[in-house]
């Protein structure tokens, strides 16, 4: 007797099922092989010829497959065409996701963080080792910062500091950069104190007030 | 016309439900068995292969009309063995009744013989 149950695991498609009934829809289907088969060689056919025939009564393989994913409302496989286009093959991922997202939301969220991490770590140290290649021997964008006193001494409206005078502050292009590093300014209260990332200072005075 | 297969393959397909329910009436039954069954209730004229018996009978246990349980035989290999239940037996009478007018019916208007 060919072992059955080896030949149908071999040529059933996958079902999407869960692994165990898989597992007993291939015993199921292989006894009946079996029984077929015995039937055959009972009525006078050889082992090769019983083998044949019993084979036979299950092609299409696939279409078998199809019957089965819809008795038991899982997916049906699509046709190899839709997936060849890159929007078919996007929309099938799309809905994979949709999908695993409705199944196990857990595992999805941890996998969307686990991304989102990385993705974040994978910019921050590029765009540090980027700094470093543009200003050699100068600080990073998040070592910190140049403090800066406004040139302006603070002023007093009435006894009191004055709350709304402001001056902008900004700092030239690095020396020895070349396009791409712009000046930096920043807002600093009067004969208060600014960080700015780098540069030499330049004074720039903005609107009074208070 | 000449009856193709596609056409016999449309009846068989409509009645599945009903002739393989109708098997489980009396006692269960596997898979095997209920396709030898009605091979032989119909003389022949009727047998189903693996992809159009397993796919129904998976469809009437995940409906409910039928349950199938596992059961071990000394020295031989497990069998699933199905049974009707009681939602399947209704479901047995309805369709019985269903057919049984619509056959009639067909009696009438096509001109067959009564069987």
């Amino acid at each position: 007797m060919p072992d059955f149950r080896e030949y149908v695991r071999r040529n059933l498609p996958p079902l999407g099922l869960p692994g165990e009934r898989e597992a007993e829809i291939v015993e199921e289907l292989a006894l009946e092989f079996e029984e077929n088969f015995r039937r055959a060689t009972q009525s006078g056919l050889s082992p090769e010829e019983a083998f044949r025939e019993v084979v036979q009564r299950a092609r299409p393989w696939s279409g078998l497959a199809n019957e089965l994913r819809l008795a038991f409302n899982a997916p049906r496989s699509k046709p190899e065409r839709s997936t060849r286009t890159v929007f078919g093959g996007m929309m099938r991922d799309l809905r994979y996701g949709a999908r695993q997202l409705r199944k196990a939301p857990s595992f999805a969220i941890i996998t969307m963080l686990t991304l989102a991490l990385g993705v974040g770590a994978n910019t921050a140290i590029l765009t540090a080792s980027q700094a470093q290649k543009k200003m050699p021997g100068k600080r990073f964008a998040f070592a910190p910062r140049n403090v800066f006193r406004s040139p302006y001494p603070g002023r007093r409206s009435g006894g009191r500091p004055a709350k709304f005078v402001m001056s902008l502050i900004c700092v030239k292009r690095p020396l020895g950069t070349k396009n791409g590093l712009p000046g930096k300014c920043d807002f600093a209260p009067d004969g208060g104190d600014v960080k700015l990332p780098y540069g030499e200072l330049v004074r720039k005075r903005m609107g009074t007030g208070g | 016309m000449a009856v193709t297969a596609t056409d016999e393959s449309a009846r068989k397909k409509g009645s599945a439900e009903l002739l393989i329910l109708a098997q489980l009436e009396s006692r269960p039954r596997h898979g095997y068995e209920i396709g030898v069954e009605i091979e032989r209730r119909s003389g022949g004229e009727v047998s189903f292969q693996i992809a159009s018996l397993y796919p129904v009978l998976y469809r009437l246990e995940r409906k409910g009309l039928i349950s199938g349980r596992w059961v071990e035989a000394a020295g031989q290999r497990r069998r699933r063995y199905y049974r009707l239940t009681r939602s399947g037996r209704k479901t047995l009478a309805a369709q019985r009744r269903s057919w049984s007018a619509f056959l009639a019916a067909l009696q009438k208007v096509g001109g067959l013989e009564n069987a």
